[in-house]
């Protein structure tokens, strides 16, 4: 054999590309339409669109096409961008979805709270019985009271979203953990001046568990605060 | 029914396309030779469809404050421009069918369909020419500058969509592709019309480059949803055969982006189904890139960026028309870019 | 260029090298590459050999279960099986008739308190399905696993709950979808937040995934807050229900480990760092948990261990020290957990052996591929060049450990049913003097035989041109000395990354295994106490065997086996022995004492009951001893069937495929440096598809799937 022993090819790179960090596009951030894989459709499709435009436009002016008036032209491709990258109608769409976000972290912590009663100790009881018991909300509720009339020994929290006093409330029905209980219904919302009063009826056989309800606006229907019921069994 | 802010684009596009057709009818030439060339003519004219483009006219002009009367001829024009090139479209495209009938040259053949195209084009000037003798010539001269520009537009875009499928070119990016839709579709679709409305409804005083943004994306977003129907559409609304575009091999968002996401060996096989004649190309080939192309999200991937252009659309319509008094015209026009990706 | 092919030799026959053969001999590559695999023994497979016994049974090195994230493995065995082209009306005519969804893997929970129950998690089912011929790039993107760990989580809820959110899904079944509009989401959170808690929960964790999946509103800060409530709301919830809800614990468990390796992955900025997951490699899994914040419930899960379970993950097969890399073990459940397509597990209908070898085997024979069996190398000779040039292969040394009767080639498969099969044994008749050493009891396969009938050379540029060694691990020591020498690298390489022995027990018994008393279907369950960690039901394959008296069930069980790093001499024959004697006691205790908690009604007093066991050949015996020994049962302790470990720190002395140290010389397997980098099909499939680009650029590494991965 006299040829040049078999060798093996050069190759371009020996490595994985671990680094797929331009996958998340940070806000703001410029990306080549190469280096885009993991943007959106929407967020490439305005960005192409302003990056084709801008090289027409560029295109145009050099073939002196264009009727400018002078001086009326000067803001196209200055501002709009930046704000606008990644929106689909824009506003409102973000506007919905911080509803969402602020919805959610408000269950985490509803949710939450419900644990914190079921951990042993983590809580103080309130054990008399009340025949009708009145107790005002936890601080940030003010300008609201609850009102209790239970045989059984129970602790309500309430939990009002900032500016909810304002707004014209209803109540949902209040859910057990538990999906065998009844729900607790009738909760009533009333009004009294500036004050808002919540009654909630509790029957003797009502079994003993946490219920949970949404205290929700009438007008949008959004979420306005959250509602628990501890029924602790006589 | 008059048009109110709470008109829906349908609506709208229904009012505005009855008063064009109304008045496209008395443009008609009529007479002999019906058969061969009149009546081929008026064929498409009479066949319907949606009359966006001269909608869009009618309303950028009396946003910037024309009367209906004053802009009716530029509207007859463009939709008279339209059907012509159509035609042309159709033969360039081997197209089968048309608004839910056969093509023009399926029925009559090319040639008699061409000579019927080229009449429709040279009529399409007429009305406007006509209805503008009022503005004064400055004015004539800007429309006309304005034509010639959207049709140089046109040609060129139509030869890179013509020359690309001839070449079997396919190392094409997104940017090519918008580019050719700006050329091919957009003058024509949005640009021209919106640029001549705001042209005549002012006067002459508009900076009509400041329209362009909107246009371009409204235009944009209108061919992929466009493309995208022709591929997943409803037959009935839609009006053309389903995957027509794939037959034809049609350069469309979806293609590029099924070559983006391809292997080397899959591109091979895709350049080779592109390369077949038209009536060579198997079913089988057609569906496979077609399923090819739902598989890989590319049909999702196009319809979210027509959702990027139609936001982006919204957007420039803000900035640019925001100075402009709030009429039912206005509403209309802020409708259309989420009715274009929205239409089925 | 000539035009005369490169011939290639490919040293084993095991996933990996079946994938660079594969790959090396596309039709696309116009025949440029001559392959030739040379196989010790008389079965191709490596780890993943079977072979058909009496009554036809398969005989496992162990148990093989596919994922559903297999996207190598699945796309070339889908290739081979369109290639292979069988007659429709065959049993196995294409891929998916040997290769079913498996929907439901157990957890066993091990009680303190002596009891014991399991779990069945449910994972519904991924788009498409494994191999599909795309891989959008869109898949392995960090966003994407940000947004599929809060699908998980969801998933995770509506299974422990099924009966709770049920209504609400069957109202909405496209619940899931990301489609729905921000508005209808709030609706929906309104309207389930009356249903419970855990609804609440999915619905929380719902929101949070919309978030997570926004263009608009994707950023770090705000989804680390989102986890960190998440989190701080799962810890109480566990210390609240610990003593009351197994269920509800082992939920959280899960859940807990998803939002800590979310956590934790923030935190480290894995997300953007130039080394990916690698970045946290030299950590263990465990301690790597632990770091973010894990709680102590959560690291001693049998959740986490069934994940160590399933890799062998312990050092020495000790069960007390686990050790598996934290990069290597995140990506491979990112890759599991997130992006498997189609069904989570995918369990084979025959053999390994016969539903991927053989097949592979007919497909590149048909392309021209040649075998040689009863080839085991025992040296690669370097060129002698100055140290400064990088060396060749210049010789290969084989042992040639049986000839065939007049040269034929041997012929290696036998028919089962109509379907080509491997024998558990060597075509005895095709060998010259094949009686006499099957009397002698020769085993081809094993490190301590050295059986030879002629020694073989094979010279660079005449018999070969490119080597791809793609032998086990455990084998390269033995035949590559001179490299080892020569390089520091590759001497570190087999001292840093590890293997261990492995046993298995397969089990057919006369009861199904709802008489046992196994309440639930057909699993794949790990962490039942005692030598054998893991179980697998394969009742499905016992219609392919033929049994006199057909069994009701069929059982894998396998496990780790504690053994030293070292291997003792060639010529220690006490070793093997000594072990396959220690399985057998250690069988029967296991069947006598720890079989029970999950068969309760396999044992009686006395222990096991003996008469379950089904004998191949029909035989009824009355002793344990026979019982059990008419069972299959199996040490894997020759150093190629060692399993390949990925302990924490030895990732980066691993060899790439794509390194350059010899000019003619490329590896294979999962022990290489190939993208995933922990021991399983996927990776040797991988690995095996790098090697073939490393000697012919083909395929592009952009289109093996998952090489490119964080």
């Amino acid at each position: 054999m006299t040829e040049q022993a078999w060798k093996r090819p050069a190759l371009e790179r020996t490595k994985p590309h671990r680094q797929l960090a331009a996958n998340i596009s940070l806000t703001g951030s410029q990306q080549s339409p190469k280096a885009s894989h993991a943007m959106t459709g929407a967020a490439k499709g305005a960005q192409l669109g302003y990056e084709v435009s801008e090289e027409q436009m560029e295109e145009g002016k050099a073939q002196a096409r264009f009727h400018d008036i002078p001086g009326a032209a000067s803001d196209l491709f200055g501002s709009g961008f930046s704000d606008l990258k990644g929106t689909v109608s824009s506003e409102n769409f973000l506007a919905l979805s911080e509803r969402v976000m602020k919805d959610t972290l408000l269950w985490v912590e509803f949710v939450a709270r419900s644990v914190q009663w079921q951990m042993p100790g983590s809580k103080s009881e309130s054990n008399e019985t009340s025949k009708s018991a009145e107790q005002t909300a936890p601080a940030g509720g003010g300008g609201f009271t609850t009102e209790v009339s239970s045989l059984q020994p129970v602790e309500v929290t309430f939990q009002p979203h900032p500016g909810a006093e304002s707004r014209s409330l209803g109540v949902h029905d209040l859910r057990g953990l538990d999906a065998e209980s009844p729900a607790i219904t009738g909760v009533e919302v009333t009004r009294d001046g500036d004050q808002w009063r919540l009654r909630i009826g509790i029957g003797q056989s009502q079994p003993p568990g946490l219920y949970t309800g949404i205290v929700f606006d009438r007008e949008d229907g959004a979420i306005r605060g959250s509602l628990s019921v501890a029924v602790k069994g006589g | 029914m008059p048009i109110t802010s709470d008109s829906t684009v349908a609506e709208v596009l229904d009012d505005y396309g009855k008063i064009t057709r109304a008045e496209l009818k008395n443009w008609l030439p009529k007479g002999d030779p019906e058969d061969y060339l009149y009546g081929p003519m008026s064929d498409y004219p009479m066949r319907g469809g949606r009359m966006f483009r001269p909608s869009l006219c009618i309303a950028t002009a009396k946003v910037f404050g024309a009367s209906l009367e004053q802009v009716i001829p530029a509207a007859v024009s463009i939709e008279l421009l339209h059907n012509a090139l159509l035609i042309h479209d159709d033969i360039e495209d081997e197209s089968d069918e048309r608004r839910g009938k056969p093509t023009l040259h399926k029925k009559i053949g090319t040639p008699l369909a061409l000579n019927a195209g080229d009449s429709l084009a040279f009529l399409s000037l007429r009305p406007i020419i006509r209805g503008s003798a009022s503005m004064g010539s400055d004015s004539i001269v800007r429309i006309l500058e304005e034509f010639d520009q959207m049709a140089q537009q046109t040609a060129e875009g139509q030869a890179l969509d013509l020359g690309w499928r001839r070449d079997n070119h396919i190392e094409l990016c997104e940017a090519d592709y918008l580019k050719m839709v700006l050329k091919k579709t957009c003058w024509l679709t949005t640009l021209f019309p919106i640029r001549l409305g705001a042209l005549i409804g002012s006067g002459g005083r508009a900076n009509l480059d400041s329209l362009f943004n909107f246009a371009f994306f409204l235009g944009a977003a209108f061919q992929i949803q466009d493309d995208v129907l022709n591929l997943i559409g409803n037959h009935e609304r839609y009006g053309k055969e389903l995957g027509g575009d794939l037959l034809e091999g049609k350069r469309t968002l979806m293609l590029v982006n099924l070559l983006e996401l391809s292997s080397s060996s899959e591109r091979v096989r895709i350049k080779a189904i592109l390369d077949t004649p038209r009536d060579a190309r198997s079913d089988a080939s057609v569906s496979w890139l077609r399923s090819a192309m739902i598989e890989r999200g590319c049909i999702e991937y196009a319809k979210e960026l027509a959702h990027g252009l139609a936001g982006a659309a919204s957007h420039e319509f803000d900035k640019t028309f925001k100075e402009l008094p709030e009429s039912s015209d206005k509403a209309f026009l802020s409708k259309l870019p989420s009715w274009v990706i929205e239409r089925s | 260029m000539t035009s005369e092919p490169t011939k290639v030799a490919i040293i084993g026959g095991g996933c990996s090298a079946m994938a660079t053969a594969f790959d090396l001999t596309r039709p696309e590559l116009e025949g440029q590459y001559q392959v030739t695999i040379f196989q010790q023994g008389f079965r191709l497979g490596g780890k993943g050999a079977s072979g058909r016994g009496p009554g036809d049974r398969i005989e496992e090195h162990g148990l093989h279960i596919f994922m559903g994230f297999y996207e190598n493995a699945f796309r070339l065995i889908r290739e081979c099986y369109r290639e292979l082209d069988r007659p429709s009306t065959s049993r196995f005519s294409d891929w998916d008739d040997v290769f079913k969804p498996d929907r439901l893997t157990g957890v066993k929970d091990d009680h303190h308190d002596g009891t014991a129950s399991h779990w069945l998690t449910w994972f519904p089912p991924g788009a498409g399905t494994p191999g599909d011929p795309d891989a959008p790039p869109r898949m392995f993107s960090a966003s994407e696993y940000m947004a599929r760990g809060f699908q998980l989580l969801e998933a995770t809820l509506l299974s422990a709950r099924r009966d709770e959110v049920l209504d609400a899904k069957e109202e909405n079944p496209e619940g899931l979808s990301p489609s729905s509009t921000p508005i209808e989401q709030v609706s929906r959170i309104f309207r389930l937040g009356q249903l419970g808690s855990i609804a609440v929960a999915v619905e929380a964790v719902h929101a949070a995934r919309l978030i997570a999946e926004s263009p608009t509103l994707i950023s770090f800060p705000v989804l680390a807050k989102v986890v960190d409530m998440l989190s701080e709301f799962v810890n109480r919830r566990v210390h609240a229900l610990v003593s009351r809800d197994t269920e509800m614990k082992r939920l959280f468990e899960l859940i807990d480990l998803t939002l800590t390796a979310m956590r934790g992955s923030l935190q480290d900025g894995l997300i953007s760092h130039p080394d990916g997951f690698d970045a946290i490699s030299d950590l263990d899994w465990r301690e790597w948990l632990k770091k973010h914040g894990a709680t102590e419930l959560t690291l001693n899960s049998s959740f986490l261990d069934t994940l160590y379970n399933i890799a062998f993950s312990y050092e020495q097969g000790d069960l007390r020290r686990p050790n598996a890399g934290a990069g290597e073990a995140l990506r491979c459940a990112v890759r599991a957990f997130l992006t498997y397509r189609g069904s989570f597990f995918y369990k084979m209908q025959t053999g390994m052996g016969d539903a991927v070898f053989a097949p592979f085997y007919e497909v590149l024979r048909r392309r021209g591929v040649r075998f040689e069996f009863f080839h085991r190398l025992r040296n690669l000779q370097l060129s002698t060049a100055l140290s400064s040039q990088t060396p060749s292969i210049e010789e290969m040394h084989f042992d040639v450990q049986a000839r065939c009767k007049d040269g034929h080639d041997y012929l290696p498969l036998v028919d089962v049913d109509g379907i080509p099969c491997w024998p558990s044994e060597p075509l005895w008749d095709q060998l010259l003097d094949g009686r006499e050493s099957k009397d002698k009891g020769v085993d081809f396969e094993s490190h301590w035989d050295a059986t030879t009938v002629e020694n073989l050379r094979l010279k660079v540029g005449e018999d070969f041109d490119a080597v791809v060694l793609a032998v086990g691990l455990g084998e390269v020591p033995f035949v590559a000395g001179e490299l080892l020498e020569r390089f520091p690298h590759w001497k570190r390489m087999t001292e840093k990354v590890k293997t261990v022995a492995t046993k298995a027990f397969q089990v057919w018994v006369s009861e199904d295994i709802e008489a046992l008393g196994w309440r639930d279907d057909s699993v794949n369950l790990t962490g039942i106490p005692g030598p054998y960690e893991t179980w697998a039901d394969m009742t499905h394959l016992i219609a392919h065997e033929s049994f006199p008296k057909e069994p009701k069930s069929l059982a894998y069980f396998c496990s780790s086996l504690i053994t030293p790093d070292e291997l003792p001499a060639q010529d220690d024959f006490e070793y093997k022995a000594s072990y396959e004697a220690a399985i057998v006691v250690d069988s029967q205790r296991y069947l006598n004492e720890n079989i029970g908690t999950v068969w309760p009604n396999a044992v009686d007093e006395n222990g096991f009951r003996w008469a379950l066991l089904v004998d191949p050949d029909g035989e009824e015996y009355q002793d344990p001893e026979s019982s059990l020994r008419s069972q299959y049962i199996r040490v894997n302790l020759n150093p190629t069937d060692r399993y390949v470990l990925f302990t924490a720190g030895s990732s980066k002395h691993r060899i790439s495929p794509l390194d350059y140290d010899v000019s003619n010389m490329t590896v294979a397997g999962d022990w290489t440096d190939a993208g995933l980098n922990v021991g399983c099909v996927e990776a040797a499939m991988m690995s095996g598809r790098v090697a073939a680009h490393a000697i012919s650029t083909y395929p592009a590494l952009e289109d093996i799937p998952g090489f490119d991965h964080p």
